[in-house]
C-alpha cells in the first residue's frame, strides 16, 4: 500500500476550561488519509473536548491541530460532523430532507437544485431513500444517525467525524452501522469518539485511548478472531498494553 | 350579531374595520416568528422584550411631554427599547457565561419598572393599563401605515433568512461549522421578535403577546410535521382568534384583547384533548 498523506495532524496540545486542571495535555497524533480510527476512553475523559478542538469550536491552550494542513477555524467547513442523535431536542418538528438539506446550508439565499440532488444521493448512499417527508424524530434512533450521516455527506466532505455514533441503538442497528461506515471508508477518513468498544474494534484500524493523555492500542488480531467467532463476528479485542491514567492523579503515565 | 356587520360596514365607524385590517395583516408575522419563537423554546425571551418595551413607552413619554420631544411616540420608544433589550439579551445568550433565565427576568421586571417609574414623573395622567391590555380598537389610519411597514419587514426578512433561522434552530453548532456566522443570525432573530412583539402589543397589549406569540404555533405544532406547516397554520390560526375575538367582543361588550386570548387558550386546550383522543 502507497504510503498515506496525514489528514489530521496534532502537535503538543493541551487544553483546559479552566487554568489549572488541563482536560487534555501533550496529545500528538496522526491520522492518516482513509484511516477509521477510534477514540475511547473514560467519561470525562477528553474525548469529546478534542473532537471539538478538531472542529475548530474551542481554542487550544498550547500546540497546534492541523486538518489537511489547515488549522481548524479554516478546516471546518470540509468537515462532516456527526453529533450524538441523542442531544437533540425531539419535539422540533423538521422533516428528513430539510435535516440532510442542511449540511447544504450558505450564508445567505435558498437551497439549489444541486443542493436537493446533493441530499438525495446522500440520503441513497445511507440506504434511506424514500423517506425524505418524513418526520425526523418519527424514526428510530439508528435511522436518525443514519439521516445525521448523510446530512455530513451532503457537505461534499472526505473526513466524517462522528459523536458516540452507537449510543441508544440496538445491536442490529449496530451492525448495519458497521457496515456502512466500512463502505464509507473506501473513501473518506473516518474518526469516531465511542465508549463502545465492541462495535468499534471491528470496522477500526487504530484504537486511540484519551483519558488527558492519548495511549494507542495495538488491536490483536489473533485474539480477536477467537472472541470473534463466540460473538457472531461482533467484536475484535483491543489489548491495553498501557494502563490510563486516573483522571484524579496529576501524574503522567501510560505515554511511551 | 347583525350590529356588528352593521358596524363593520358603517363609513361613520372605520374602527372595527382597521381592527380587522391590522389584525390579519399582522397574523402573517405573528404566526411565522411564533413558530420559530415556539420551535426555539425563546417565548419567555418574548414575553422579556413584550414587558420591556413599556420602559421605552415611558421613557417616551417623558421626553415628548416634559423635554418636548413631541416627535417621539410611545410605539417608537418601545422599539428602541425592546430591540436594545433584545440585543443584551442575544449577546448574553451567545456568551453563554450568564444563566439566561436570570438575565431574561432581570429585563422583564426591570423595563416594567423604568416605565412605570417615567410614567410617574411625567405630568397628566397617563394609564398604563392601555399598553398592558392593549385595544385593537383604538387603532388609527397612520396606526395601519406603521403596522403595514413593520409587517413587510418582519416577512420580508423572516422569508429571506428561513432556511439559515431554521438550520440555527434544529442544530447551532453543526450550522456554525458550516460556516454561519450564528451571533449575527441570533441578533437578526431577536430584533425579528422584538418588531412582532411591538406589533402585538398595539393588538393585543404587553401582557398577552407571550399568548398570542405562542398558542397558535402550539396548537399548529400538534398537527405539523415541520416549521414551514406550522407556521402556516399559525397563521390562519392566528387569524381566526384576532377576528373571532373582535366579533365576540363586540358583541358581548368585552376587552378585545382578553378575549382574542381566551379564545385561542380554549382552543388550543381542545386541540390538546382532540390530540390525545385520537392518538389512542
Amino acid at each position: 500500500m502507497k504510503s498515506k498523506r496525514n489528514k489530521i495532524v496534532i502537535n503538543n496540545l493541551s487544553f483546559g476550561y479552566n487554568l489549572n486542571q488541563p482536560v487534555l495535555k501533550d496529545i500528538n497524533l496522526q491520522i492518516k488519509e482513509k484511516e477509521i480510527v477510534t477514540i475511547i476512553g473514560p467519561n470525562g475523559g477528553g474525548k469529546t473536548t478534542l473532537l471539538r478542538l478538531i472542529l475548530g469550536l474551542l481554542k487550544p491552550d498550547t500546540g497546534t491541530i492541523f486538518i489537511d494542513g489547515k488549522p481548524p477555524r479554516s478546516a471546518q467547513k470540509n468537515i462532516g460532523y456527526v453529533p450524538q442523535q441523542s442531544s437533540f431536542d425531539k419535539k422540533f418538528p423538521i422533516t428528513v430532507s430539510d435535516v440532510v438539506l442542511s449540511g447544504r446550508i450558505k450564508t445567505f439565499g435558498y437551497y439549489s437544485k444541486k443542493d436537493k440532488a446533493k441530499a438525495t444521493e446522500s440520503l441513497e448512499e445511507v440506504g434511506l431513500s424514500g423517506i425524505e417527508t418524513k418526520p425526523f424524530f418519527s424514526l428510530s434512533g439508528g435511522q436518525q444517525q443514519r439521516v445525521l450521516i448523510a446530512r455530513a455527506l451532503s457537505t461534499d466532505t472526505d473526513l466524517l467525524l462522528l459523536d458516540e455514533p452507537t449510543s441508544n441503538v440496538d445491536p442490529s442497528t449496530g451492525r448495519n452501522m458497521n457496515s456502512l461506515l466500512k463502505r464509507l471508508n473506501d473513501r473518506l477518513t473516518i474518526v469516531l469518539v465511542s465508549h463502545d468498544t465492541g462495535f468499534v474494534a471491528n470496522i477500526t484500524q487504530r484504537v486511540l485511548c484519551i483519558n488527558k493523555t492519548v495511549v494507542e492500542h495495538p488491536i490483536d488480531e489473533q485474539f480477536s478472531n477467537i472472541i470473534a467467532s463466540s460473538y457472531s463476528g461482533q467484536s475484535m479485542i483491543v489489548r491495553h498494553d498501557s494502563h490510563l491514567t486516573d483522571p484524579s492523579s496529576e501524574k503522567d503515565t501510560g505515554n511511551e | 350579531m347583525n350590529d356588528f356587520f352593521a358596524a363593520l360596514f358603517d363609513p361613520q365607524v372605520p374602527f372595527i374595520r382597521y381592527a380587522l385590517i391590522a389584525g390579519i395583516m399582522s397574523s402573517i408575522p405573528f404566526g411565522l416568528i411564533g413558530s420559530f419563537v415556539v420551535v426555539k423554546r425563546m417565548t419567555y425571551i418574548a414575553g422579556a422584550l413584550s414587558h420591556a418595551a413599556l420602559g421605552g413607552i415611558g421613557i417616551a413619554l417623558y421626553l415628548a411631554t416634559v423635554i418636548k420631544l413631541t416627535f417621539i411616540s410611545p410605539m417608537t420608544g418601545a422599539f428602541v427599547f425592546t430591540v436594545f433589550s433584545g440585543i443584551i439579551i442575544a449577546i448574553t445568550l451567545i456568551n453563554g457565561r450568564e444563566r439566561p433565565d436570570t438575565i431574561i427576568g432581570t429585563i422583564w421586571a426591570t423595563g416594567m419598572s423604568i416605565g412605570l417609574l417615567f410614567m410617574a414623573i411625567t405630568p397628566g395622567y397617563t394609564d398604563p393599563m392601555s399598553y398592558l391590555f392593549g385595544n385593537i380598537l383604538l387603532i388609527s389610519k397612520s396606526d395601519l401605515l406603521m403596522i403595514g411597514l413593520l409587517n413587510l419587514v418582519i416577512i420580508i426578512l423572516s422569508l429571506l433568512f428561513f432556511n439559515q433561522f431554521l438550520s440555527i434552530a434544529f442544530d447551532e453548532e453543526f450550522a456554525k461549522i458550516r460556516g454561519l456566522n450564528v451571533a449575527f443570525y441570533q441578533i437578526i432573530i431577536i430584533i425579528i421578535i422584538s418588531m412582532t412583539v411591538l406589533l402585538m402589543i398595539t393588538i393585543v397589549g404587553i401582557v398577552m403577546v407571550i399568548a398570542l406569540l405562542t398558542i397558535p404555533p402550539a396548537i399548529a405544532g400538534l398537527f405539523a410535521k415541520k416549521v414551514k406547516s406550522m407556521a402556516v397554520l399559525s397563521v390562519i390560526l392566528c387569524a381566526m382568534f384576532i377576528i373571532g375575538g373582535i366579533f365576540v367582543s363586540y358583541n358581548l361588550k368585552l376587552p378585545t384583547g382578553s378575549v382574542t386570548v381566551a379564545l385561542a387558550g380554549i382552543v388550543y386546550l381542545f386541540s390538546f384533548l382532540f390530540k390525545k383522543i385520537i392518538k389512542i
